[in-house]
């Protein structure tokens, strides 16, 4: 267990861990000039910078990505990920006609016309290399719209014939290798796939992409290590392009030993390698060299950088987590302490990896602290991880601190500026609002609940199984009855879409009291019943009921007297009873018995006794001896209720 | 006009004897605006039950009046004669491709708005396929698009129910 002061402060760590000038300055040293400048500095990007600045997050509505129309904003759980789909399927469509006739799409047919400025290659279809495949202009080019494989090939066939191939075209093509593991990179996705990436993947399609993030794929034998191989003296960009190539594709205990045989041999290394040593420390056989690779970092002069740091960071969180090591705060305070004397402001990554370190143990204090600091700040995407933060810190206030002080300080400093495009993905997204939702409900009045409900709902978040399960119940509990209208008009699909959802819907439905209310939500059990009508047999996707919602619609039904729909609805149910699983409750049933008992319906009281007798309802026989009395029943009726 | 004109042309002791003339009969002699008022303009039916959009029943010299334009780019504009041609071209192109793969869809006219480098196609289309396919094919529209044409192209796009919602006047 780590030793970590009691009174560990936020101002230990960054605020007041700075260089000794800063305690020497005293109030007698003069007040730093302000300096205007006379001018003020504006680059080519400032005007769209500052545009950009005008947008912020809208709750209301859905991703800029869908178009702002009633029918076609996503609104159901699958819809965002099926239209946005839907979309790059139809750009890869179009890629596909351009790949088959690429002849008809070289140029604009009125480009004869008038300039096309600038020419954006992106949209010329893929054309056929200009110089053949044994010449160095081949091989340039080849190398120069990445195409790792021919590039090789290439250089194979350059080699056989015995040609000279210059410095620079091959240190080249080696950096194209190592980077991109001798193979054709991937093309890359469409934003809009992007987005969606992570959504609706089963279990096994992500801990297949999980397997492919940290799984070792680099090519022990493949060209680049071959290439390296046949280099009688590697300059040092060879040696640090496969130190790269080796730690990006997970080979990393040959990397490590790279990097000591380039530390023996005073191999000049530069600072993404560094940065690439520092990110797999937590990966190798015997971790915890990361203080010895800063201190050959600071002996050769090199500058670390954010992401240097925050590589050492994630080691250490990962370090605890892996091997359980010790003694990692003390370590955090020294890297913040080197961060603050190099000037250099950490990120969100950064403060994600602190804070996941105590995560864990009981320190609220200070990760109130660490928040308080951050609010008000605009941050910018310096490192992949920084997209993690937000997501983290909400499933942490949820699932592990279950703190809503917290949770608020975290949706403060989300939604401050444009720091929300740092939520990530579509999924993460999701699952940030999902969260947060969940916490509120927990620990806050329904009202407040249901002011964040109405902002967010249903475009900015679609609400799953479980938050609407809790939310179901919390209304029961509570009471709040009116609320239920404002659910079904905002996710009625949704509902009607999650078997578990209406159910519970329906039967808190069955619980309120007074039947003034209820009759205010009679359109939705006309609009279930008429949708079971006729979608039940529906070949695609049928729409079914299970037995205790309609059980509980006939109940409904029958505290307002609407015998008509009630018995429509029971017919339906009785029809098609093989297909349905579970039965009406008793009250339903019963109501329905003593309803034909009192309008002589023999037939009918059958049906409702049958069914309650499978069940074994304990009022069946209460029921029967009730028909004795009341009806008028022949004798071979008779004898049919007594072998019920 | 052409009586006017031949009376203008004739010799000025002519010109001003007739002038004369005109005046002292009290002839309404203020020229005549020869426009061509009958094109672009949809003749009515027989039963007055042909449906018209706002953009069709809004008569060619109401354009920037209580109408806009189809086709919004710089070279339309007065004295701008830089490829004006290329792009009527091009939005000709546009509108024939929309027509075919948005085919039956469109309730709209296809307006046409470019801005630097970017066109951007916008239009109404009516409800008759699932709100995935119309995403299909406007990821196919952009890309394929972009592709001929060697720009960024982007759709905007509204629907309607059915077609017979933007009938503004029967005539």
């Amino acid at each position: 267990m780590s030793f970590v002061p009691r009174g560990l402060q936020l101002s230990s760590i960054y605020e007041v861990a700075a260089p000794s000038q800063d305690a020497s300055s005293t109030s007698s040293s003069p007040q730093p000039q302000i300096i205007i400048p006379k001018r003020k500095k504006r680059d080519e990007l400032s005007i769209l910078k500052a545009l950009d600045h005008t947008v912020k997050m809208n709750p209301r509505t859905a991703h800029y990505m869908y178009h702002d129309d009633p029918f076609m904003l996503p609104v159901q759980i699958n819809n965002r990920r099926n239209y946005a789909a839907a979309k790059s399927a139809g750009r890869k469509a179009a890629q596909h006609v351009a790949k088959t006739y690429p002849q008809f799409l070289e140029v604009n047919p009125f480009s004869s016309w008038f300039d096309l400025q600038p020419v954006l290659k992106a949209f010329t279809p893929q054309v056929q290399f200009l110089h053949s495949s044994d010449t160095v202009d081949g091989l340039r080019e080849r190398i120069d719209s990445r195409a790792c494989e021919s590039a090789y090939i290439n250089y194979q066939l350059l080699n056989e014939k015995g040609e000279e191939i210059p410095n620079d075209v091959k240190l080249a093509l080696f950096d194209l290798l190592c980077c991109y593991n001798s193979e054709d990179p991937k093309k890359s996705m469409y934003p809009e796939e992007k987005y969606i990436f992570h959504e609706g993947l089963s279990k096994e399609q992500k801990s297949e992409v999980m397997r492919r993030v940290f799984v070792k794929t680099w090519k022990d034998k493949g060209p680049a290590e071959e290439i390296f191989a046949a280099t009688e003296k590697p300059s040092h960009r060879m040696y640090n392009s496969l130190l790269r190539g080796r730690v990006k594709y997970h080979q990393v205990e040959m990397a490590y030993k790279l990097y000591l045989e380039m530390k023996e041999r005073n191999i000049r290394i530069d600072g993404p390698s560094y940065t690439a040593v520092l990110s797999i420390d937590s990966s190798l056989s015997e971790p915890g060299k990361w203080k010895e690779v800063l201190q050959h970092m600071s002996d050769s002069g090199v500058k670390p950088t954010v992401r240097s740091f925050n590589a050492i960071l994630k080691s250490i969180v990962q370090n605890k987590v892996r091997h359980g090591s010790n003694g990692g705060v003390m370590d955090f305070l020294e890297i913040f302490d080197e961060m603050k004397i190099l000037g250099i402001e950490p990120t969100l990554a950064s403060w994600l990896s602190f804070l996941q370190y105590i995560g864990w143990d009981d320190y609220s204090n200070l990760r109130h602290e660490i928040l308080d600091s951050l609010q008000g700040k605009d941050f910018t995407m310096q490192d992949p991880d920084d997209a993690e933060f937000f997501f983290s810190m909400m499933f942490l206030s949820n699932v592990r601190y279950k703190d809503m002080s917290f949770a608020y300080k975290v949706h403060n400093l989300m939604m401050h500026g444009q720091n929300y495009l740092l939520l990530g993905s579509s999924n993460s997204h999701g699952l940030y609002f999902i969260n947060f939702l969940r916490l509120i409900l927990t620990h806050e009045p329904l009202g407040t609940f249901m002011k964040y409900w109405d902002e967010l709902v249903p475009f900015t978040v679609t609400p799953r199984r479980v938050l609407l399960d809790e939310l179901l119940e919390c209304i029961e509990i509570n009471e709040s009855y009116d609320v239920l209208l404002r659910i079904w008009a905002d996710v009625k699909d949704t509902i009607l879409s999650m078997d578990s959802a209406l159910s519970k819907y329906i039967a808190v439905m069955n619980s309120i009291p007074t039947e003034q209310l209820l009759e205010t939500h009679l359109d939705i059990l006309s609009e279930v019943t008429m949708k079971f009508q006729n979608e039940q047999s529906n070949r695609f996707r049928p729409f079914r009921l299970n037995g205790q919602t309609v059980g509980n619609i006939i109940h409904i039904l029958l505290k307002v007297n609407d015998e008509k729909q009630a018995w429509d609805l029971f017919t339906m149910y009785y029809q098609s009873r093989s297909s349905i699983t579970g039965f009406p409750g008793e009250d339903a049933l019963a109501g329905l018995a003593q309803l034909s008992i009192r309008d002589n319906n023999f037939t009918r009281l059958k049906q409702t006794l049958g069914l309650m007798n499978t069940v074994c309802y304990a009022s069946v026989d209460g029921l029967i001896n009730e028909a004795y009395e009341k009806m008028e029943l022949s004798d071979g009726q008779s004898h049919e209720l007594r072998t019920l | 006009m052409s009586r006017l004109l031949s009376m203008l042309q004739t010799p000025v002791g002519h010109a001003e004897a007739s002038w004369a003339l005109l005046l002292r009969r009290g002839i309404y002699t203020s020229p005549v605006a020869q426009k061509n008022i009958r094109a672009g303009q949809i003749k009515s039916s027989i039963n007055a039950n042909l449906p018209l959009t706002y953009e069709q029943a809004q008569k060619p010299h109401k354009i920037g009046v209580t109408k806009a334009w189809n086709s919004w780019n710089t070279s339309n504009l007065t004295g701008e004669t830089k490829d004006s041609a290329a792009t009527t071209l091009e939005d000709l192109f546009i509108r024939q491709f929309m027509k075919g793969t948005w085919h039956n869809y469109l309730a709209s006219e296809v307006i046409i708005k470019r801005r630097l480098n970017v066109v951007i196609v916008s239009f109404i289309a009516e409800r008759q396929l699932n709100a995935r396919n119309f995403y299909f094919l406007v990821g196919y529209t952009e890309e394929m698009l972009s592709t001929i044409l060697k720009r960024p192209i982007k759709v905007e796009l509204q629907t309607v129910r059915r077609k017979r919602d933007m009938t503004f006047k029967l005539i």
